[in-house]
């Protein structure tokens, strides 16, 4: 498989288990194993969209028990013979090579995956990705000649990684206890988006906008303006190195 | 689900200043500082494993530490034996 993958850099890495949640965009080439009309291969798609049942593969790294995944799109681009071009939107988790093989099998002719390349992942799309060239182009610069734009420009803030989570932004004050692993005091947040329901993951960021730690909810977003005290957020992972903003706590 | 989410919209429920002694501009960032938290989105080639290409731009990074967002690519025997068989690289 080619395309789009993160690479995290060092502290980052911290942001594995959210990128992972985000959904992926594939497109590839598969291959009928018999002859099927047109409009037997679109019905099949439909019926392979949508909640779907999904066994891992055999050679996985997750337990190989049924489990159900979405399927947010699939569409078939092109067919030619026996191959064609199919676009995916799937939920993360969903094996694309068993899909295209059960489809395969509900078409009753049999189906393998030839190609597949992943050209979006999460908020991270291929038309914005650099190929490993560019990075060593863009490294040697940097390195080599003293001339860092190109690698600054290729580097993105790790922000992006979870632009589509909801955030608090909380003030100067209470940074340095997140970062420490404390739980968020309402009291401690100064903006936040709208809406966030009791339970989703959120984001906790300074005012400026650096993210601090990730966490999950307590209270949804009316009751964090309107209350006064209480607990917002739970911390789940901190991200933000401690002692970067001062301790404000005795 | 994460596919699909409500346009946010940010409201302020109380007033509060920053102050830039510490800190810094999340997008204004030094590239010593995005070496550690940054992320590179890469295309990465057909062939090399995940884990090769991350290696590769560890090494021309001068780091000793990164990760990457998700295998691309069946490991162990399967893929050996898929190889064997077809022209075309695998992946799951």
């Amino acid at each position: 498989m080619s395309g789009v993958l993160i690479v995290l850099l060092p502290s980052a890495t911290k942001l594995v288990k959210y990128l992972h949640a985000l959904g992926k965009e594939y497109v590839g080439i598969a291959e009928l194993h018999g002859g099927v009309s047109p409009d037997s291969l679109l019905e099949a798609t439909k019926q392979f969209t949508g909640e779907i049942y999904q066994r891992p593969p055999l050679r996985s790294s997750v337990s190989r028990r049924l489990r159900t995944r979405e399927v947010y799109e699939f569409d078939v681009l092109e067919l030619k013979d026996r191959r064609f071009l199919f676009k995916v939107k799937t939920e993360s988790g969903t094996y694309i090579r068993k899909l295209i093989h059960d489809l395969g099998i509900y078409l009753g002719v049999g189906a393998h995956m030839v190609e597949l390349r992943r050209t979006s992942d999460g908020p991270f799309a291929e038309d914005s990705s650099f190929n490993l060239l560019e990075v060593a182009a863009a490294a040697y610069r940097h390195f080599e000649c003293g001339d860092s734009k190109l690698l600054k420009e290729l580097i993105r803030p790790m922000e992006e990684v979870i632009r589509d989570f909801p955030s608090v932004y909380i003030k100067d004050s209470a940074v340095a206890a997140v970062c420490y692993g404390a739980s968020l005091a309402v009291g401690g947040i100064s903006k936040l988006d709208v809406p966030i329901s009791k339970g989703d993951v959120v984001a906790i960021k300074s005012l400026k906008g650096e993210l601090v730690a990730m966490g999950r909810s307590l209270m949804d977003s009316k009751t964090m303006l309107s209350s006064e005290e209480g607990l917002a957020v739970v911390t789940e992972r901190v991200v933000m190195e401690r002692d970067i903003y001062p301790k404000q706590w005795s | 689900m994460t596919e699909v989410r409500v346009k946010k919209s940010t409201t302020v429920r109380e007033e509060a200043e920053t102050s830039w002694e510490y800190g810094e501009d999340p997008f204004n960032r030094s590239l010593e500082r995005l070496l550690k938290v940054g992320v590179i989105n890469l295309d990465k080639p057909r062939g090399p494993t995940s884990h090769d290409v991350v290696s590769t731009v560890k090494r021309v990074l001068k780091l000793d530490k990164a990760g990457h967002s998700g295998t691309l690519e069946v490991t162990g025997k399967s893929r050996r034996v898929r190889r064997s068989h077809s022209a075309f690289a695998v992946s799951h």
